[in-house]
């Protein structure tokens, strides 16, 4: 009896410990080309990424990092991530990405609990509503543009707060100011296009 | 997509040629080259809402339920006085560029001094392929095939014994690629077709356009404007649609049918469209006074995205 209680015990500090080290490291890089930097710093695979982080990925690298909550982003080249909040235990999820310029894919697990987990640009905020999903979002100087494999994205204008839902296989984009467009079904090759943007590693 | 004025015309004797028809479809899909496609009624950033009198203008996966009422002139017993049509049509994507549609309805009809009747129409089924897709241009163009089958619907409801085919084409053009500032949200689709039919029925010639101003368009593409969120999702739209007889079949009538279709199209980019116009008729044959139609469109493709009922049955390659 005794040894059950002292098990689970252990199991249960193990558990706090390990989601404590999650919400302290949000990800680690698993892929990179090209000269990719964090403030600066050179990044190299196995490398943490923390909270605070600027990602940049210089034109013709590519960077893809294993997130904590099992989450991947691959960024593409010539772009500028920034992980503003990436927290992960088991009351739920709060990811904040912000998005200066280029593209990412983010392929976002399900988790326990409510979920946040939204990347912004200029133009406006796309942020996952269904419990996983599959996406891609683009920041242009005066617009942002988001395709979906799976799952539902919603995409709302930073100005006029109006915002549309995004299923599977559609996709849409939203100029600076304005509403979104309303989604429409993407063509397979303009899924192509952005998997091949962002899914180039050594 | 049925021609919703069938009702209101009578036949003559006309012999159908299926070869001719066959190769006038054969020469229309080999002439248009076909360019990049995809599977929606949308053109780059235009997205043209479902239309209640004209076909749609695109093949794709969805379901619309329109239901009209039209007054008539009756001047003999028996004579209808108000015809009101319940139809659904069912839209299913085969490739992303080439889909077909089935459709059916019931018709009930009012009549002077008699009591009213109800019965089927017709079922009619239609092959319809995206050849030209333009995004930058918001342009897209389709060609079709409908066959409606005689005898599947109640002739005492106006159904007709014969069949019919319809080649034809169907075409939206969105004006945002031009500087014309708040022009921009303004768009025109168009339909032209040959319905041939067999046996003992009038052949017609159908021809329509329609001219729209989106809000959706003018909110997302041109200016953010103060207006009410409710206002944001409309799609004002008037359409018009023209049948003339190019056959004469001894006996029956062969009247010119024209009606006059202004309304409004609301979306929200939710996966549905709601839509009613007035049917104005301009021809004794269309009717007498101002009729209603109205229309709910389901998009499946929005709402069941990951299932078969919202995707192209073939797709070339999966994606990762």
């Amino acid at each position: 009896m005794e040894r059950k209680l002292v098990g689970v015990l252990f199991t249960i500090f193990g558990l706090i410990f390990w989601a404590g080290a999650a919400a302290a490291t949000p990800g680690t890089v698993v892929g990179v080309s090209g000269s990719c930097t964090d403030h600066g710093r050179a990044l190299n695979r196995g490398d943490v990424v923390q909270i605070g982080d600027t990602l940049d990925v210089p034109a013709g690298g590519n960077l893809k990092l294993q997130m904590a909550d099992g989450s991947v982003i691959s960024v593409a080249p010539d772009s500028s991530m920034t992980v503003a909040a990436y927290s992960i235990d088991g009351s739920g999820r709060d990811v904040r990405l912000s998005l200066a310029r280029g593209a990412l894919r983010a392929q976002v697990t399900s988790v326990t609990g409510p979920s946040t987990f939204e990347v912004s640009t200029a133009a406006g905020t796309a942020s996952v509503g269904s419990a996983s999903a599959d996406w891609f979002i683009k920041a242009q100087p005066d617009a942002a543009q988001v395709g979906v494999l799976a799952g539902t994205i919603d995409l709302t204008s930073t100005e006029t707060a109006q915002s549309v839902s995004i299923p599977a296989r559609w996709g849409t984009h939203l100029e600076t100011g304005l509403d979104p467009v309303l989604p429409r079904v993407w063509a397979e090759r303009e899924f192509n296009t952005v998997i091949r943007l962002t899914g180039a590693y050594p | 997509m049925k021609n919703k004025l069938t009702h209101h015309r009578n036949c003559r004797n006309h012999r159908y040629r299926l070869s001719k028809i066959s190769n006038i479809v054969t020469l229309a899909m080999i002439g248009l080259t076909p360019t990049a496609v995809n599977a929606y009624t949308a053109a780059g950033d235009r997205n043209f809402p479902g239309q209640l009198v004209l076909p749609q203008i695109g093949p794709t996966d969805a379901l619309w339920v329109p239901i009209t009422t039209q007054p008539f002139e009756a001047v003999n017993p028996n004579d209808k006085t108000r015809q009101t049509d319940f139809n659904a049509t069912y839209s299913k994507l085969i490739t992303e560029q080439f889909g077909i549609q089935l459709g059916d309805g019931l018709t009930h009809l009012d009549r002077l001094h008699a009591s009213s009747i109800t019965g089927a129409q017709n079922f009619h089924a239609l092959l319809q392929y995206e050849t030209i897709l333009d995004p930058s241009r918001e342009f897209l163009l389709s060609v079709q095939v409908e066959h409606e089958f005689g005898g599947t619907g109640d002739q005492a409801v106006g159904a007709k014994k014969h069949g019919a085919t319809t080649p034809g084409v169907t075409f939206g053009k969105g004006l945002g690629d031009l500087p014309i500032g708040y022009w921009r949200p303004l768009a025109i689709t168009g339909f032209a077709g040959y319905q041939a039919a067999e046996g003992a029925r009038t052949s017609f010639f159908q021809a329509g356009v329609s001219i729209q101003y989106s809000i959706p368009y003018l909110m997302s593409k041109v200016a953010n404007v103060d207006i009410p969120p409710f206002v944001r999702g409309m799609t004002p739209i008037a359409e018009v649609f023209f049948t003339t007889p190019v056959s004469r079949i001894s006996g029956q009538g062969t009247n010119t049918t024209l009606v006059v279709a202004p309304g409004v199209s609301y979306s929200r980019g939710k996966g549905w469209e709601l839509g009613i116009e007035a049917m104005i008729p301009t021809t004794r044959a269309t009717g007498h006074g101002i009729g209603v139609v109205a229309q709910l469109l389901i998009q499946l493709d929005y709402l069941l995205p990951e299932s078969l009922l919202g995707r192209p049955i073939f797709v070339p390659t999966e994606l990762p």
